[in-house]
């Protein structure tokens, strides 16, 4: 699997400080989508203005990192960050992290390297059937070992 | 039947339902509950659903009447227990009848619950590995669901031996 990270370390590092009660992390998988800005919010409620979380962007299947660093994604990151920073509360430290390859995977990876406290992912993404909590999740949910929070389109 | 939560200054508290089965993944996943809410500040409701009886041959058994009084207070005793296990005193217990996760979906529904958690199986599903409340449960909950996975608690024994 090609990994290729578009590295887009926009943090306000507060690591230092935490030093009595350990900051919560969570890693976020986040689709661009007006309902992905719910997931991000109810992610940085979850982690608290001293937590952290590592927002987790996995382009389309078929993308190679090649044509990331073409001009028809050049756009990309920056308008993922401002709609970030659009949905979360001031002073919550972030990174963003734009990836190819299975977003389950990456999202896995992600927490298993990071040591995160918790995934936190939207239900479904395009055409999933009603009452389907799409392949994402599912396949998340299936090889976590971590808590799994699943936030519905309507949430 | 409305329930409503209401704290001292008489707003409503935000609620946490945490889905109990008696299963080691719930166990967990009632810790989970009680930190959250701690942390969060939000009331906790612990529920545990039972199953109605199967529907017998007979055509005269009235549909839905059909669970004993028995199972009722086996599920009360099982939420109370889990509640002692997970050092919990203060929380609301309901046990309720029907099919777990439109049980759960629907109280979380009825108290506007912010977040529920639930074990990714019980105790009667060990063959699948997502359980199939919980996935069930994804597709109907109104608010966000925490799953604990049975992994996580594999790791979280295997750290404490």
């Amino acid at each position: 699997m090609c990994m290729a990270q578009l590295a887009l370390d926009n943090i306000h590092d507060r690591a230092q400080d935490a030093v009595q009660t350990p900051a919560l992390t969570a890693v976020v998988g986040y689709d661009g989508s007006p309902a992905g800005a719910a997931v991000i919010s109810h992610a940085a409620r979850r982690v608290g203005s001293d937590g952290y979380l590592i927002v987790v962007h996995a382009l389309p299947l078929g993308v190679s990192a090649s044509d990331v660093e073409s001009s028809s994604y050049r756009g990309l990151a920056g308008a993922l960050l401002r709609s970030i920073e659009a949905a979360l509360p001031e002073h919550v430290s972030y990174e963003l992290r734009i990836v190819t390859g299975p977003a389950s995977r990456a999202l896995l990876d992600a927490a298993g390297r990071s040591g995160a406290d918790e995934i936190v992912l939207g239900a479904s993404r395009g055409r999933a059937a009603r009452g389907a909590i799409g392949r994402v999740a599912d396949a998340v949910l299936r090889h976590a070992a971590l808590p799994v929070t699943i936030v519905p389109r309507s949430a | 039947m409305a329930m409503f939560s209401v704290r001292s200054n008489g707003h409503r508290a935000g609620v946490i339902v945490c889905g109990v089965d008696g299963g080691a993944s719930s166990r967990e996943a009632l810790r989970t509950a009680r930190r959250l809410s701690d942390r969060l500040g939000l009331s906790l409701v612990v529920a545990h659903v039972v199953a109605p009886l199967p529907v017998r041959t007979e055509p005269w058994t009235p549909p839905g009447a059909s669970t004993s009084t028995e199972d009722l207070a086996a599920g009360e005793e099982l939420v109370s227990a889990q509640c002692r296990a997970a050092g919990i005193e203060r929380a609301e217990r309901r046990v309720l009848v029907g099919r777990p996760a439109e049980r759960l979906a629907e109280l979380a529904d009825e108290l506007e619950a912010e977040l529920i958690v639930v074990g990714s199986r019980g105790q009667r599903h060990q063959a699948a590995l997502v359980g199939s409340v919980s996935s069930e449960l994804l597709g109907l909950a109104p608010c966000p669901v925490l799953v604990f996975p049975a992994r996580a608690l594999d790791f979280e024994e295997l750290m404490e031996a």
